[in-house]
């Protein structure tokens, strides 16, 4: 399925390794992954220290439960799910969300379709991360995760409504602070 | 409207996916450190949700429980067997060789005893209820009309009888009931005075009843007043009065 090799052993032979308990294998998989499922965590983070934690949790998960991949899809989606589920659980306790009103999510419109390109990846995590965690996790759930917001109401507890309204108020907060790092000028208060 | 939010949400979606940091260095030994906490956890044994002394302490008190069951079967199967005679015969001979074998001409004694084990009969242990001491009730009990009535011939038999000393003339029938006639010696039985006296001894004895109490204090009846009260005797209230 995949031909993935690292360091002269196939994908395979890694997950085998891993889950015989082998550190030498563990070892492997973990350079493998480490900066794909770090970038994850510190979107989910709000701090760098917390995706510390966030990634040290999330490959104790993987090595604990690597035996139950049967294969289906691509290894990395998996370890990717659980770095995302372990982010979920971590921050689902502190998260206190609430519905908003359209009127409040639709205060800014959005105009300069280039205003992504000229900002760097570096910034754009900056910016994720100084969301609350409510806003942060679902925008990240549906923008950059690909989840509808009924699966985020599942995960998260909360009403599919709120999730709209969420995803909403966090894109308003991110142009916002796209604007005001000087970035991008096309942004303008409707009304 | 929506498009340019597609775009915004497309655009940030491929910054994050190709995106790739590098985990501090060090982060590697955490993991791993974790891991190895977590196999020597996986490794001890469960702790036992009872403790130790918990444990002893049954142990303990199940030891005792059995003993005294034990106990009380041996106990309770001597008692059975106590009516059984003891097949006690041990006669089993003690050989007793000489330790020191010595020249000596006498030859080697070597006894032969059987040892006689006396017969032991174990004591019956019994428990038993204790008695619940019960109030004391009259007994009433009826002595039945006796009636004896004894044949003269019967008397005359018993050597145990008096025969009063009389004359031999004095020999007739009378009322007596312990008539009994006079007997020369010199003529015997032959004697042609015609003995028609008949002892008859009618023993009679009346019926008695008689009530016999068990109780050794006379009864007293404690009669409830009118007042649901009871009456524990008169006060003599005399003296009071004359004050």
């Amino acid at each position: 399925m995949s031909s993935i090799v690292f360091q002269g052993n196939t994908e395979e032979q890694i997950r085998q390794g891993c889950a015989q308990g082998d550190r030498r294998f563990q070892e492997m998989l973990y350079n493998m992954f480490s900066a794909k499922m770090f970038a994850v965590c510190l979107r989910y983070a709000n701090e760098y220290n917390s995706a510390q934690d966030l990634l040290q949790e999330g490959f104790v998960k993987v090595f604990k439960n690597i035996e139950k991949f049967r294969g289906e899809g691509s290894f990395e989606g998996w370890v990717r799910r659980i770095f995302v589920n372990t982010a979920i659980e971590h921050y689902r306790k502190q998260v206190n969300l609430y519905a908003l009103h359209d009127s409040e999510a639709r205060g800014y419109e959005y105009y300069e379709e280039n205003a992504l390109e000229t900002l760097k990846q570096e910034d754009i995590m900056r910016m994720i991360q100084k969301l609350s965690d409510g806003y942060r996790t679902v925008f990240n759930l549906y923008v950059v995760e690909g989840f509808s917001h009924k699966e985020i109401g599942d995960m998260m507890g909360i009403s599919e409504g709120t999730s709209k309204s969420q995803l909403a108020r966090a894109r308003y907060l991110l142009q916002k602070m796209i604007t005001e790092s000087g970035a991008v000028t096309g942004y303008s208060q409707n009304g | 409207m929506d498009q340019k939010m597609k775009n915004f949400d497309r655009g940030i979606e491929q910054m994050m996916n190709e995106s790739a940091v590098a985990p501090p260095f060090g982060m590697w030994n955490r993991i791993s450190a974790q891991l190895d906490a977590e196999v020597a956890v996986a490794a001890k044994p469960a702790a036992s949700p009872v403790p130790q002394r918990s444990l002893t302490g049954m142990v303990i008190g199940a030891l005792i429980i059995g003993a005294s069951l034990v106990t009380a079967y041996v106990v309770n199967s001597t008692d059975n067997n106590n009516n059984r005679p003891s097949a006690i015969t041990a006669t089993a001979p003690v050989v007793v060789a000489p330790a020191i074998a010595t020249p000596v001409t006498t030859p080697a004694i070597s006894q032969q005893q059987p040892v006689l084990v006396s017969e032991v009969k174990p004591t019956a242990i019994r428990s038993s209820k204790p008695k619940t001491i019960a109030k004391p009730v009259e007994e009433k009990v009826t002595i039945a009309e006796e009636t004896a009535s004894v044949s003269a011939t019967h008397y005359a038999n018993d050597i145990d009888l008096l025969i009063p000393v009389m004359p031999v003339s004095a020999n007739t029938a009378t009322n007596d009931t312990y008539f009994f006639p006079a007997v020369d010696s010199y003529t015997g039985e032959g004697n042609k005075t015609e003995n028609k006296a008949i002892a008859k001894v009618v023993k009679t004895e009346k019926a008695v009843e008689r009530e016999v109490t068990t109780s050794s204090e006379p009864r007293i009846k404690f009669r409830p007043k009118k007042h649901n009260k009871h009456s524990y005797g008169k006060i003599n209230r005399t003296s009071y009065r004359k004050r």
